[in-house]
C-alpha cells in the first residue's frame, strides 16, 4: 500500500477531482490557459503599474516635495519677483525660508576664441544654496561675491576642479570672473537645477524669476501653498504656486485610475475564462451523465457530487491561477528593476495585486463551476441511467 | 404469501404504483404491484419491454418513489425517507449491477471497484476489500486493467464485485448474463448463489434470459404494469 494512496484517503474529494480533470487533459488544459491569461495581465499590469507609482513618487520626492515654488502670476504687472515681493512673501509664510533664485543663460569663455552656452543660477547667498542643493566638495564663502559653485556633471564633463576660473558673461554685459570654490553632488536635477550657480548680487537688476519656499514636510509644504494662494490670488492670480505633494496626489489619483482600468479590462478577461471553465464544465458533466448517475446511485450525496466538481473547477482555476502567477512574477521583477531598482523590492500594493489575481482566478472558476455541478448533483439518477 | 417460519422481508411493497408524465401523458408504469424481498432469495423479473420491469427495479433500489402504494425497508414507508437518507440507505444495502456496466474508463478494475468507497477515508481497508472482491470473482490477475482491456465477461464481474464492496443486503442486477456467453453466465449465477449462502444476499434480476429465469427461486411476470402468474 503505498504512501500516496494512504495520504489520497484523507482527501478523497480531491483525488477523485485530480483523476476527472486529467481524463480530459487538453479540455482543463486550455481552460486553465484562459484563467492564466487573465491572471497574468491583471497581475502583470497591477504590480507593474504600482511598481512605476511607487518608483515615480520615489523619485519626484527626492525632488523636493517638501518644497513650494513660487512663480510670477499670469495677472502681474512685471514678470518676475522684486525683493519687496519677496518680502510680502516671507511674511505670509512667517519663519519659514524662502529662496530667490533667477535663472539666465550665460556664455562660458573657456579660450578667447570659443565660448559656450552655460545655464546660470542666481542665488542669494550661500546659506540660501546650501538651503536647496547639498555640496559634495569645497567650502562656500560667508560672503559670497566673486565665486562660482558648478554642478557635479558640469565639473566632471569639463574636467574642473576647485580654484579653477570660469569666465562668463550675460547678455550684453562684460566678461567676469569667478573662481570655482564648491561642486555640488548629483543628483540635482530638477525644478531650477542649473549647471553654474553664482550670487545674486552679480545681478544687476535684482529680478528674480522664482522662489522656492523651504518647508519641513511634504504635509506643510501644502499648508503653505494654500496659505500663499489665498493671500495672493484671491481675486488675481499673482503667484504660480506649485507644490509637489498636491502634485503627487494628483500624480497617484491618476496613475491609480489608469491601472483600475487596465486591471478591469484584465479582470473581464478572466470573466471570459471562468465562461470557457463553465462551458468545460458542462461538457464535462454532459459527457459523465451516467456516470454521475452511477455515483448517486450507489451512494454518493448530491453534496459529494458538488464537491468533486466544484473541485475540479478549483483545480483547473488554480493550475492556471498558479502558472499565471509564476509567468507574471518574472514580469513584475522587470518592472521594478526598470521603476524601483531592485528586481525584488515588491510593493505590498503589487503583493497585493498578486495575491487577489491568484484569488480572482481561482474564485471566478469555481463560480462558473458552481452552476454544471448544481446540475448534475440535481439530475435524478433514474434519468441519467436511462440514457 | 408469507408464512411464520419465513424470515421478515428485507424490502416489502404494497399496492405500488409508479406514473409518469411525458409530453402531457400519464402512463402508468406499474399498477397496484405487491412485491416482498427476503434475504437469501433470488427474484427474477421478467417481462416484455415497457411492462415496468426497470420501473420496479429502481424502486427496489430506493432510485425512485412510487406515485402511490408503499414500498416499506425494514418496517419504514421509503416515502417518508429524505433525498439524504434514502442515498444513506443505498449506500449500505444495495448493490447495483447495471446493464451495460457502466465503469469509469480511466480507471483500472480495482478504482472501479473502490468507487462506492472513495469518500469513506479507508483507503487502506477498501483497497483490501476490493482485492478480495476481485479475486473472488476470479480477476485477481486483472487489478490494474483498464475497463477497455477486458472482456464483457470481465466487466461484468467487475461491476458485479463493485456491487458488492459496501456488504449489501440486496443486489439488483439488471441483465446480468444479457451479453455473455453461457459459460461466463453460468459463473455470475454461481457468485449469485455463493452470495445468497453465505452472506444471505436477496438478488433480484431483470432478464429476458429464461436460463437465468430457471435458476431464480421466484419468477415475477410483469405486463403493462402488472404482476401475472
Amino acid at each position: 500500500m503505498s504512501l500516496r494512496h494512504r495520504l489520497g484517503g484523507s482527501v478523497p474529494v480531491l483525488v477523485a477531482a485530480v483523476r476527472n480533470v486529467s481524463r480530459a487533459k487538453l479540455r482543463s488544459a486550455l481552460a486553465a490557459a484562459a484563467i492564466l491569461i487573465g491572471v497574468v495581465s491583471i497581475a502583470v499590469v497591477g504590480a507593474g503599474g504600482e511598481a512605476f507609482k511607487s518608483g515615480q513618487l520615489q523619485r519626484v520626492e527626492s525632488q523636493g516635495a517638501t518644497n513650494v515654488y513660487v512663480f510670477p502670476g499670469p495677472d502681474r504687472e512685471r514678470e518676475y519677483f522684486t525683493r519687496e515681493d519677496l518680502a510680502e512673501i516671507q511674511e505670509t509664510v512667517g519663519t519659514t525660508g524662502v529662496v530667490a533664485t533667477t535663472t539666465r543663460d550665460g556664455q562660458w569663455h573657456r579660450r578667447s576664441d570659443r565660448s559656450e552656452q552655460v545655464s546660470l543660477n542666481y542665488v542669494e547667498s550661500a546659506a540660501a544654496l546650501r538651503a536647496i542643493t547639498p555640496v559634495a566638495r569645497g567650502e562656500l564663502p560667508s560672503t559670497w561675491r566673486r565665486q562660482a559653485v558648478v554642478s557635479a556633471r558640469f565639473a566632471s564633463d569639463h574636467g574642473l576642479a576647485t580654484g579653477d576660473r570660469l569666465r562668463i558673461s550675460t547678455g550684453d554685459e562684460s566678461v567676469q570672473t569667478y573662481r570655482v570654490v564648491a561642486v555640488l553632488s548629483e543628483p540635482t536635477g530638477g525644478v531650477g537645477s542649473a549647471e553654474v550657480y553664482l550670487p545674486a548680487r552679480a545681478l544687476d537688476d535684482r529680478q528674480y524669476d522664482r522662489a522656492r519656499v523651504l518647508t519641513g514636510s511634504a504635509d506643510e509644504a501644502e499648508l503653505t501653498a494654500a496659505l500663499l494662494r489665498e493671500e495672493f490670488n484671491e481675486r488675481r492670480d499673482r503667484l504660480l504656486v506649485f507644490e509637489l505633494t498636491s502634485l503627487l496626489r494628483l500624480f497617484t489619483q491618476v496613475v491609480n485610475g489608469i491601472n483600475t482600468f487596465l486591471v478591469g479590462i484584465g479582470a473581464i478577461s478572466l470573466v471570459v475564462a471562468g465562461v470557457a471553465i463553465a462551458n468545460t464544465m458542462l461538457m464535462a458533466v454532459i459527457r459523465r451523465r451516467e456516470e454521475i448517475g452511477v455515483l448517486r446511485a450507489v451512494g454518493y450525496s448530491r453534496g459529494a457530487v458538488v464537491r468533486i466538481l466544484l473541485a475540479e473547477a478549483g483545480l483547473i482555476g488554480a493550475a492556471g491561477a498558479t502558472a499565471g502567477v509564476v509567468l507574471a512574477l518574472p514580469a513584475v521583477m522587470v518592472a521594478n528593476a526598470a521603476f524601483l531598482g531592485d528586481p525584488l523590492a515588491f510593493t505590498p500594493g503589487a503583493v497585493g495585486y498578486l495575491a487577489a489575481a491568484f484569488a480572482f482566478g481561482v474564485g471566478i472558476s469555481l463560480l462558473a463551476g458552481a452552476y454544471p455541478a448544481w446540475r448534475a448533483a440535481n439530475e435524478r439518477p433514474v434519468d441519467a441511467l436511462r440514457g | 404469501m408469507a408464512t411464520a417460519d419465513e424470515p421478515e422481508p428485507i424490502l416489502r411493497g404494497q399496492d405500488v404504483v409508479r406514473e409518469y408524465r411525458t409530453g402531457g401523458q400519464t402512463v402508468r408504469a406499474l399498477d397496484g404491484v405487491d412485491f416482498a424481498i427476503r434475504p437469501a432469495e433470488f427474484v427474477a423479473v421478467v417481462g416484455p419491454s415497457g411492462s415496468g420491469k426497470s420501473t420496479l427495479l429502481n424502486l427496489l433500489g430506493l432510485l425512485d418513489v412510487p406515485t402511490s402504494g408503499r414500498v416499506e425497508l425494514g418496517g419504514e414507508d421509503v416515502s417518508t425517507f429524505d433525498q439524504g437518507r434514502r442515498t444513506r440507505t443505498r449506500k449500505r444495502d444495495v448493490g447495483f449491477i447495471f446493464q451495460s456496466y457502466y465503469l469509469i474508463p480511466t480507471l483500472t478494475a480495482l478504482e472501479n471497484v473502490e468507487v462506492p468507497r472513495l469518500l469513506d477515508r479507508t483507503p487502506v481497508e477498501t483497497r483490501e476489500r476490493a482485492t478480495e472482491l476481485l479475486e473472488r470473482v476470479g480477476l485477481g490477475d486483472r487489478l490494474d486493467h483498464a475497463p477497455d482491456e477486458l472482456s464483457g465477461g470481465q466487466k461484468q464481474r467487475v461491476a458485479t464485485a463493485r456491487a458488492l464492496i459496501n456488504d449489501p443486503n440486496l443486489l439488483l442486477a439488471d441483465e446480468p448474463t444479457g451479453n455473455l456467453d453461457r459459460d461466463t453466465g453460468d459463473s455470475i449465477l454461481d457468485l449469485f448463489d455463493d452470495l445468497r449462502t453465505e452472506q444471505d444476499v436477496a438478488v433480484v434480476t431483470v432478464t429476458h434470459d429464461e436460463y437465468v429465469a430457471d435458476a431464480a427461486d421466484r419468477v415475477v411476470r410483469l405486463i403493462d404494469g402488472e404482476v401475472r402468474g
